[in-house]
């Protein structure tokens, strides 16, 4: 069992340790996954776009400040603009891996199926998870995250204000964190 | 079965070990060890080496002080670790000429500005706190300076680069 410290405190101490970037990235990764393989055609372009982000994060892990923000949110900004990439250039960027050394993944049938079944289960996960959330926190998160609105549209909808919106995305995301680790076997 | 995720974890691990070394804790530097100078003897033999090649690979976790065949490939990216660029002539711009060739080379802009204490700097000199060596090292590389004109980084150089990890102080070396 790894030690239940938080994610902005383990992403600070990633900049210097690698276990501690491992540990943020086995807490994430599905999740990434998941994120992308509801919004690309295919599960190698998700596992290929999770590469490359994780692959940034780590390049840029020391431009993580917890006072902007909270690990999760950095790291799925990351997830995005990678997203936003790939849908304008038809292909994934592939510059984080290269100037971190790492060579792309070639993924055979088995490892796709794999793929497919991690982020099924992770989105299945996610929707059992959200719908336990108090509703205004399920809809925040699902603005937020699964469909990507920004914090001020996502005030707007639900008639709060700005803070109050990101209260109720990082209490709601808190809440799904600690659901989805009390699933880990 | 191998594992997407076991995969990219081990790539992710791998590159963090690789990439960026470690960062001690700062300790002052006292100057005239033993170790410097031995270091700094193989640092020399490494400069020429890396003068007679074009830019090349050296990520020095193990330098190897044998002379090899020039290299082609650009200089290793590095992560991107803030430089200083100091002026230390009075030939305006040189600062700004190495600090662009350090960017272009994977480093992060730092301060560019002259150095105020001292404008009659005749050798070109990089200076790298704990931990920052093997860059400071790379950004000789960039600069063509010799490893020998690498050292830890004191108390004053560390004031004129606003604490950048690697001050490199021009001197009049690069004005010819």
């Amino acid at each position: 069992m790894e030690p239940d410290i938080d994610d902005d405190a383990l992403l600070v101490a990633a900049v210097e340790d690698p276990d501690a970037f491992a540990q943020f990235y086995r807490r994430h990764v599905r999740g990434v996954l998941a994120y992308f393989r509801r919004r690309v055609p295919d599960a190698e372009t998700a596992a290929d776009l999770t590469a490359e982000t994780f692959a940034a994060a780590l390049e840029g892990r020391h431009r993580y400040a917890p006072d902007r923000g909270p690990a999760l949110g950095w790291l799925y900004g990351i997830a995005r603009r990678r997203l936003v990439g790939f849908q304008r250039r038809g292909r994934v960027e592939r510059g984080a891996r290269r100037r971190m050394g790492m060579a792309r993944i070639e993924l055979n049938d088995e490892m796709l199926e794999r793929v497919e079944a991690i982020a099924d289960a992770e989105l299945a996960q996610i929707d059992v998870a959200l719908a336990a959330l108090p509703d205004d926190q399920s809809v925040a998160v699902r603005a937020r995250v699964l469909e990507d609105r920004g914090y001020d549209e996502i005030a707007a909808a639900e008639q709060v204000s700005e803070p109050t919106a990101r209260q109720r995305v990082s209490r709601g995301l808190a809440a799904l964190r600690a659901h989805l680790r009390s699933q880990e076997p | 079965m191998t594992d997407f995720i076991a995969v990219l974890e081990e790539q992710l691990v791998t590159a963090h070990r690789e990439r960026r070394p470690r960062r001690r804790p700062p300790i002052p530097w006292r100057g005239g060890a033993v170790v410097v100078a031995a270091a700094a003897t193989v640092a020399a033999v490494i400069a020429v080496v890396i003068a007679l090649a074009s830019p090349g690979e050296h990520r020095a976790a193990s330098p190897r002080p044998q002379p090899s065949p020039p290299q082609t490939t650009p200089v290793h990216p590095v992560p991107r670790t803030t430089v200083a660029v100091l002026n230390g002539t009075t030939v305006t711009g040189l600062a700004r000429v190495a600090s662009d060739a350090l960017v272009a080379n994977g480093f992060r802009e730092g301060i560019v500005t002259n150095d105020t204490t001292n404008q009659q700097r005749q050798r070109t000199t990089i200076y790298y706190e704990p931990g920052y060596k093997e860059q400071a090292q790379t950004a000789a590389g960039c600069l063509d300076v010799g490893l020998d004109q690498v050292l830890p980084m004191d108390a004053t150089a560390r004031v004129a680069a606003d604490r950048a990890p690697i001050a490199v102080f021009i001197g009049a070396d690069k004005a010819k």
